[in-house]
């Protein structure tokens, strides 16, 4: 299983790329070693939209990532305390009213809370805020869920003030997070993770391997499709794909003849 | 394994909060996360959800139904001779896991809805009870069509609660599909011939690799027992009877235990089955690339219904027929086709 760590703010990043030793890679603001990675998405909606559209260009493991948004957040006092760390279990965007549930599935020993994405800082508690407000979750939630589960998106928010900041430099971010890093990585070495991977009946090799016989006689999107299913169920009856190298040497020159290459493909694994 | 359990988290819509329902809810579960919600389709249908994966930990969701709240049955159930067939759908899924079911083509989430407005459902029982086409016949009410009620009753006893309201209602007929074995909670309730237990049976093989949570068939078995002994109506169904390597040998050994410990004189009627399910649901369930080696096989399509070849479906007629010869009158025994 792979991880990435979404962070608004260099400072949230610093303790995480230090604590499992990333390094920066070419692409802009993204730090990777093995299985975890971290991506800097920027504040507020406009720079989150923008960034994680960017990190989605790049990231290819998608299938096999947990996407974890951690980082400060404000608390209403009444309900949540000073660096202490909680999950987030609902996500409610101020602007638009959109509702986001993330699943919550394994086992934590934090306390959950919901929280409300707003435009600007909130700097006065009030009961509108009744737990957690931050800038990012909601369009970081919004902009994933086209491209992963809602079982693989998680957000880990610390409470860095209860709404009443004066002087935001005064805050000791890598202190926030440093503090809370063992817990996270505590969790994150759970081996639950490893059952919200994606299903695949085909591995990737296979699947590369099978898409490169398709091509040399040159079948049809639709005919693809259909042998690939023919392949999975092929390799689910019987544990592993049939030798296939033998029916991929001939090239037709003809449409004819790859449509009979293909029905005789059909015929023999479906079966 | 250290997922959380099921129902560690509550969603409740704000206007279900104050229900009877809720409150026994939170009662029974009290270290669950309760959360508050506005409308339980944004979560119940939110995107980006995976049934087999929410059922590593199920969680329970408490919302008021809206209309409609009493369907006609579909092809896919069988009616047994009932003209007037409906279902109404007091839950929405079920704490059990069964690999054929059509469930987790129906619906994007596996966890679970229970509607908390049950007298405006019962109303509309009523209603329909009125308004029936068949006014010769009474009404019969599946109650279980989208979930397994009976599983439920000890964390919610709304079975007993229906069974209360079929006993107090001309003209219904209630019928209560389960592979549980509670009942417990009937134990001091007058048996009804109103009520008809339809108790799925599988072969403890087949239990054991694609009905996920169920009870083991001799638990099933003392269960109908004890309903059969008290008299209320009971029906058998094998449904489905799925074919594999040696099907029939664990098939054999399940009616012998059956024909060895119910008696065919005290069952309502039995219903056989074959695997078969609506052409939508089973390629929605096959696009998730299920574990499941049921959505591998080759079937026929049969006016859009996915299901075995007709002479696989023969066979397992002829199959059960001989199996079940001289157990009850042959006039009890109904398979679906």
């Amino acid at each position: 299983m792979k991880f990435v760590f979404l962070t608004a703010l260099k400072t949230e990043a610093k303790a995480l790329i230090k604590e499992y030793d990333l390094k920066k890679s070419k692409n802009n603001s993204f730090f990777n070693n093995n299985h975890f990675s971290l991506f800097i998405t920027g504040m507020g909606k406009e720079q989150t939209l923008k960034n994680i559209s960017h990190f989605l260009s790049f990231y290819k493991d998608l299938d096999e990532t947990i996407a974890i948004n951690i980082g400060i957040a404000g608390g209403n006092p009444k309900t949540t305390s000073l660096e202490d760390c909680y999950l987030i279990n609902k996500i409610k965007n101020e602007t638009n009213n959109d509702v986001f549930y993330p699943d919550v599935l394994i086992e934590h020993n934090w306390e959950e809370r919901s929280l409300i994405t707003t435009k600007k800082a909130i700097e006065v508690p009030s009961t509108s805020y009744p737990n957690i407000v931050d800038m990012e979750a909601s369009h970081i939630y919004a902009s994933l869920i086209k491209h992963l589960p809602s079982h693989r998106l998680v957000f880990l928010k610390i409470i860095s003030d209860h709404m009443d900041i004066q002087d935001w430099k005064k805050i000791d971010v890598d202190h926030l997070i440093t503090k809370n890093i063992p817990a996270i990585k505590k969790w994150l070495n759970k081996e639950e993770w490893k059952f919200l991977k994606q299903r695949r009946i085909l591995s990737n090799d296979e699947t590369k391997l099978i898409i490169k016989y398709f091509n040399r006689i040159r079948l049809t999107i639709s005919q693809q499709h259909q042998l690939i299913e023919i392949l999975e169920n092929y390799k689910k009856r019987n544990n592993a794909l049939p030798v296939l190298s033998k029916h991929f040497k001939y090239v037709p020159k003809l449409k004819a003849d790859r449509d009979k290459i293909f029905q005789g493909l059909k015929n023999e694994f479906s079966s | 394994m250290n997922f959380l359990p099921d129902f560690s988290h509550i969603y409740v819509e704000s206007q279900s909060i104050d229900s009877d329902i809720a409150k026994q809810s939170f009662k029974r579960f009290p270290k669950a996360k309760i959360i508050e919600i506005e409308d339980y389709k944004k979560i119940f249908n939110k995107n980006g959800q995976d049934f087999q994966i929410q059922k590593l930990s199920t969680k329970l969701i408490l919302a008021k139904k809206q209309p409609p709240f009493i369907y006609p049955a579909t092809d896919i159930i069988q009616d047994s001779g009932f003209s007037n067939f409906y279902y109404c759908t007091p839950i929405l899924n079920c704490i059990y896991n069964c690999e054929y079911c059509f469930l987790q083509g129906m619906y994007s989430s596996a966890n679970i809805v229970v509607f908390t407005n049950t007298v405006e459902v019962k109303d509309a029982v009523k209603k329909q009870i009125l308004e029936r086409k068949y006014p010769d016949e009474p009404l019969l009410l599946s109650l279980s069509y989208n979930t397994d009620i009976l599983a439920l009753e000890n964390i919610l006893p709304l079975t007993k609660q229906w069974i209360d309201f079929a006993n107090n209602t001309d003209d219904l007929f209630m019928e209560i599909r389960t592979k549980s074995g509670l009942t417990s909670s009937f134990n001091k309730l007058k048996p009804s011939k109103k009520i008809l237990f339809a108790w799925t049976l599988s072969p403890n093989n087949i239990i054991q690799k694609y009905e996920h949570k169920t009870p083991l068939l001799e638990r099933r078995i003392m269960s109908i027992q004890k309903i059969v002994d008290s008299g209320w109506p009971v029906r058998l169904s094998f449904d489905p009877i799925l074919i594999y390597p040696n099907w029939k040998e664990d098939y054999k050994q399940m009616f012998e235990r059956i024909k060895e410990t119910i008696s065919g004189d005290k069952i309502f009627d039995i219903t056989i089955g074959v695997f078969r399910m609506s052409d939508d649901f089973y390629n929605r369930i096959k696009k998730t690339k299920p574990d499941s080696d049921l959505f591998y096989n080759n079937y026929d399509n049969s006016n859009n219904v996915k299901t075995v070849t007709k002479d696989q479906k023969a066979m397992v007629r002829d199959f059960a027929l001989s199996q079940l010869d001289g157990y009850c009158n042959g006039d009890k025994i109904n398979f679906w086709d």
